[in-house]
């Protein structure tokens, strides 16, 4: 485009020969940075402060929160129960039956021509036969059972059922040992009538009855039949041998599954002097603690009073291992969320209770299908270990007393130091939020700031009292049931405490104690929820009212100006609309250059009221080369209320406005 | 050379369709190169163009010569033109190239340009309804007049190929540095253009155009009233690049929140920037010369006659997208161009026509006092200017023109 310009300029410039656009400086005045210094930085101080403006007057607030009351001890379950010892001389065994059958068939074939004689299905009459059998070895083989047993207890019967069509008699039967051949019984029956049976049983109690035993029949004689009878070889002599009642001090047996404990009972939990009806658990576990020395037990572990949706807990069958050392196996069982009605067994007699949880135990000796050894010393030895924190409890929570301390910094004045600082008033606050169903009296033991050589105590509430030592009360809260929503109770305590803070305090302390339920259990029931108990806070109000003298105030800032030969002059304007009177220095601390010594900057224009009317200007010129390489800058100042007397009033829009303006030389072409 | 063969074909056929009737067929070679301006002197110009570093004296003084609204034109048109007479109509064709350059800029334009900020501290610099324009163009142009009695009526239809077209208007800016030196407050409608490529050589055109003369002749005994409109018409440029900025800001420096880095890049507070470039089509006008003219017979001996002419512009400084966007108002008053007065006479020395001219107004504050000198009758040589006080002058004078006009008569 220029080309375009430039070639019609040729005829306009006589001519010339060489046409170039010539060049100039120009002085640019631009703005730089600017900051400002208002309420906002001063609250950005101590994460503490906040502030709230009303009529143009600033609040500032120093807010404490309270923790909040921490009762999860109150309802804290930690119990042992359903502690119980199994040993097993109280196990029983089933009886044991094993049967031999002598038919006529057998006999008649011992007989010689005997079949001839007293053929199948004839009628004969039987002749007296006397020994007919003698000596006659009977097994009596029980390995199906047991492969031993060593009784405490037990009996063993002979049963014999004459099934013949005459009678018998002088029946000898003696059972023998086949281990050490030892004589375990004799039996003697003289006479059994034809289709009748005879019993007889003798105490095993001491003896150790192996799997073999062998029974012999020493003698057994046939009567003569009373005239012809039916011959049926099937007709046959039984003989059942009985082993019952067993009780054992060792046996080595396969065992079927039989329950050998069962026990459902209350279990009372020492919460004393709290009273649970109902607790909903936030977390806790149930631990089922089992030391076994059956190498075969089974144990079922059941709680109707602790139910999750309906569905009360029942642990299943555990397989307990025999233990092989004294620590105990733990099986752990969760319940988050579940609720656990502390009121008793449903339908209880004399009605519903505190504190006693109902729970079902059952032990088992379980069937592995294969041979075991057990003796009358092997145990089964379980407790049952409750851990839960609540999420919140029904009931009665007690008397107890809870001690609050509040120990913190106070630091908006940690770096200023100041000769005379006068507040026209100042309000401290402890305000209280009563989320428990229970009463709440509190007492302050302490509350007071500190600075370095001064304490100050807060002195009277809003009515009056001291409150130090004063005893408050805080009525309960009261929530519908089956929902989260409680109906908080407030209560605060209010009192001036200019003194408090015209120290310039460093630190707050403040001691109280709370106590449940002071006057004791009432007719309502309690509940506590253990996330929301009581909650509160202290505040310290202070109105930006006051009148101060050589507060002085000392920033290193870091400030890099590269060397920019084209800035001319460096501006710096204070716009003060801070009803405050500043003497400000600006020194470079590397080489203690000062920059700006002592310039005064104008206070804002001030009512008779102390509200600020119209900012005020101050400008300030430097020299751009003192500054160039400056890497920081030491900037402090004094700085006192404008009007000695009277208070000046601070609002959120009154600000000291900092600004950085160059004058910067531009070459056009 | 197409247009070359055309012209020749032209000629031929006119010349043979020539009636016996008394007629004339002229041929008029005209370059007329004027620049006017209510402030920029060409003492001023050779040192801006100089390649040297202005001095603060010079700038001051060029700020302090200038007025609030500082005019600049430059008019250079080279014409040939064919013309067939006879009792009853008149023909006409004729070839122009023009290059014409205005600008009108308020003095706070050149008060920013030359100092900055600097001397306008709680002060507005303001540089509203400023504008500047160049523009380039060929024109054919196809006319007739016809006579009617005592009356006379003229039309032209030109065709247009526009060359180069650099234009901006300033709708409005202001800038204002506050007392302090804390807030820049900076608001501005800018709109510009220019043609993507630059071309120079006769009909490469970056747009085409139309236009339009009329003209419309009284005659009665003594007098001759004149009324003209001279080159009424648009280009549409092809290939232009639009740029808009309707901006707002105001600037304040970067926030410290804890290091100072003067270094950093600007940041802007309460800034609202509207800038956006469009590569639509574009339509400018041209510069519409709107003429009253009396012309008189004198009784004066040597006099031949003395005519009193006024001379309007209607130049719209600005570009359109759409043709329909135009407004007549658009064209009155912004292009800087004062109504213009002018009278001039010819005096009859036997060897030569001498014509004294006075005017006063168009892009100059001054009287100006021009001349042109006639030799010849059927075939002349005309030459002239409308600022002979330029020679007194001089280097400091802001108006310089020149005007040749050959005229031969087959």
């Amino acid at each position: 485009m220029y080309r375009f310009y430039f070639l019609l300029l040729l005829v306009i410039i006589s001519c010339k020969k060489d046409v170039r656009l010539s060049s100039w400086d120009t002085d640019i005045l631009l703005p730089v940075a600017f900051t400002e210094l208002s309420i906002d930085d001063i609250i950005s101080i101590d994460t503490n402060l906040s502030y709230t403006q009303n009529n143009n007057q600033i609040t500032l607030s120093y807010n404490y929160d309270l923790e909040n009351l921490n009762l999860d001890s109150l309802l804290k379950i930690d119990a042992r129960v359903d502690e119980y010892s199994v040993t097993l001389d109280s196990v029983s065994f089933s009886d044991i039956v094993i049967s031999d059958t002598a038919t006529i068939g057998s006999i008649v074939n011992q007989i010689p021509l005997g079949t001839i004689i007293f053929p199948n299905g004839s009628n004969t009459q039987i002749p007296a036969l006397p020994s007919i059998i003698s000596n006659d070895t009977i097994n009596i083989d029980a390995s199906d059972y047991f492969d031993f047993m060593t009784l405490h207890s037990g009996y063993l019967s002979v049963e014999i059922i004459n099934n013949f069509p005459t009678d018998i008699s002088n029946i000898d039967i003696s059972l023998i040992n086949m281990i050490d051949f030892s004589i375990i019984a004799n039996f003697y029956f003289p006479l059994i009538s034809s289709g009748s049976s005879v019993i007889d049983s003798i105490s095993i109690a001491g003896l150790t009855i192996p799997e073999n035993v062998v029974g012999i029949l020493n003698n057994l004689d046939v009567n003569q039949s009373n005239g012809a009878v039916g011959i049926n070889y099937d007709d046959a002599l039984i003989t059942n041998f009985t082993l019952s009642s067993l009780g054992f001090i060792s046996a080595s047996a396969i065992f079927p599954e039989q329950e050998i404990y069962v026990k459902k009972e209350e279990q009372i939990i020492d919460l004393d002097p709290i009273q649970l009806k109902e607790v909903k658990i936030k977390s806790g576990t149930v631990t089922i603690n089992v030391l076994s020395t059956l190498p075969n037990g089974k144990l079922i572990y059941k709680i109707p009073s602790l139910k999750k949706n309906g569905i009360s807990f029942n642990s299943g069958d555990i397989i307990v291992p025999e233990n092989t050392s004294a620590t105990p196996t733990q099986y752990f069982f969760n319940f988050d969320d579940y609720v656990l009605d502390l009121s008793g067994e449903e339908n209880r007699l004399n009605g519903d209770t505190v504190n006693t949880i109902y729970t079902e135990l059952f032990i088992f000796i379980d069937s592995t299908g294969v041979l075991e050894t057990i003796n009358e010393d092997d145990s089964f030895y379980t407790f049952i270990q409750f851990d839960i924190d609540p999420d919140y409890g029904l009931g009665f929570i007690g008397t107890d007393t809870i001690n609050m301390k509040l120990n913190d910094d106070i630091t908006v004045f940690n770096d200023i130091d100041i000769d005379y600082f006068d507040l026209e008033s100042a309000k401290a606050r402890l305000n209280l939020d009563n989320y428990i169903g229970a009463d709440i009296g509190f007492k302050v033991n302490q509350f007071q700031t500190q600075s370095h050589s001064e304490i100050e105590t807060i002195g009277t509430d809003q009515f009056g009292n001291n409150i130090i030592g004063n005893n408050y009360f805080i009525e309960r809260a009261s929530h519908i049931m089956g929902s989260n929503y409680i109906n908080q109770i407030n209560f605060s305590i209010d009192s001036e405490c200019s003194k408090l803070i015209e120290i310039k305090p460093n630190l707050i302390y403040v001691d109280v104690d709370f106590y449940i339920n002071p006057n004791g259990q009432a007719s309502k029931l309690d509940f506590l929820y253990t996330e929301q108990t009581v909650e509160g806070n202290i505040t310290l109000d202070v109105p930006l009212s006051l009148n101060f003298r050589n507060l002085y105030l000392e920033e290193e800032i870091h400030f890099n100006i590269e060397d920019n030969e084209d800035v001319e002059k460096v501006y710096l304007n204070f716009n003060n609309s801070l009803p405050i009177d500043l003497y400000l220095n600006i020194i470079n601390p590397l080489n203690h250059d000062s920059i700006v010594n002592n310039q005064y900057i104008n206070s804002a224009i001030v009512d008779n009221e102390g509200f600020v009317l119209e900012s005020s200007n101050t400008n300030v010129e430097l020299n751009y080369d003192n500054l160039i390489g400056t890497e920081k800058l030491l900037i402090n100042a004094n700085i006192s209320s404008t009007d000695m007397t009277d208070d000046i009033r601070l609002s959120n829009l009154n600000k000291l406005i900092f600004s950085l303006s160059v004058k910067y030389k531009n070459r056009i072409n | 050379m197409k247009y070359i063969k055309l012209f020749l074909i032209f000629v031929t056929i006119f010349t043979n369709s020539l009636t016996a009737e008394v007629s004339t067929f002229d041929i008029n070679l005209n370059s007329d190169f004027k620049i006017s301006s209510n402030h920029l002197k060409l003492s001023e110009i050779d040192k801006l163009f100089s390649g040297i570093k202005l001095s603060e004296n010079f700038k001051n003084n060029f700020i302090n010569n200038l007025d609030n609204e500082n005019k600049h034109n430059i008019d250079f048109k080279n014409y040939v033109g064919l013309y067939y007479q006879n009792s009853k109509y008149k023909i006409s064709l004729s070839f122009t190239d023009r290059i014409y350059t205005s600008y009108n800029l308020k003095k706070d334009f050149f008060e920013f340009v030359f100092f900055g900020n600097s001397r306008s501290i709680s002060d507005t610099l303001n540089l509203n309804s400023s504008y500047f324009s160049a523009l380039k163009y060929q024109q054919i142009k196809l006319g007739s007049s016809h006579n009617f009695k005592n009356y006379q009526i003229g039309y032209k239809i030109g065709y247009l190929i526009g060359n180069n077209l650099i234009s901006s208007n300033i709708e409005n800016a202001t800038l204002y540095t506050n007392q302090n030196i804390t807030n820049i407050l900076l608001d501005y409608d800018v709109s510009s253009t220019y043609s993507k490529e630059f071309s120079s050589s006769f009909f490469s055109g970056n747009g085409n155009g139309i236009s339009v003369d009329l003209n419309f002749i009284k005659k009665t005994q003594s007098k001759t009233y004149k009324i003209q409109i001279l080159d009424f018409g648009f280009i549409k440029w092809l290939d232009n690049n639009n740029n808009y900025s309707d901006s707002n800001f105001v600037y304040s420096g970067i926030e410290i929140t804890d290091d100072i880095n003067i270094s950093d890049t600007n940041f802007l507070s309460n800034t609202n920037l509207n800038k956006f470039s469009s590569e639509s089509n574009t339509y400018s006008f041209l510069p519409t010369q709107i003429s009253f003219v009396i012309d008189s017979e004198s009784k004066i001996q040597f006099v031949r006659s003395s005519k009193i002419g006024f001379n309007f512009l209607w130049y719209p400084t600005k570009f359109y997208e759409k043709i329909s966007d135009i407004k007549f108002k658009d064209g009155m008053y912004k292009n800087g161009f004062a109504p213009q007065i002018y009278t001039e006479s010819i005096i009859d020395l036997n060897y030569f026509l001498f014509s004294p001219i006075l005017s006063y107004g168009g892009f100059s504050d001054n009287l100006n006092i021009g001349t042109k000198l006639t030799f010849g009758k059927s075939n002349n040589f005309c030459i002239g200017s409308y600022n002979l006080e330029s020679l007194l002058q001089q280097r400091e004078s802001n108006n310089v023109s020149i005007y040749l006009q050959l005229k031969l008569s087959l």
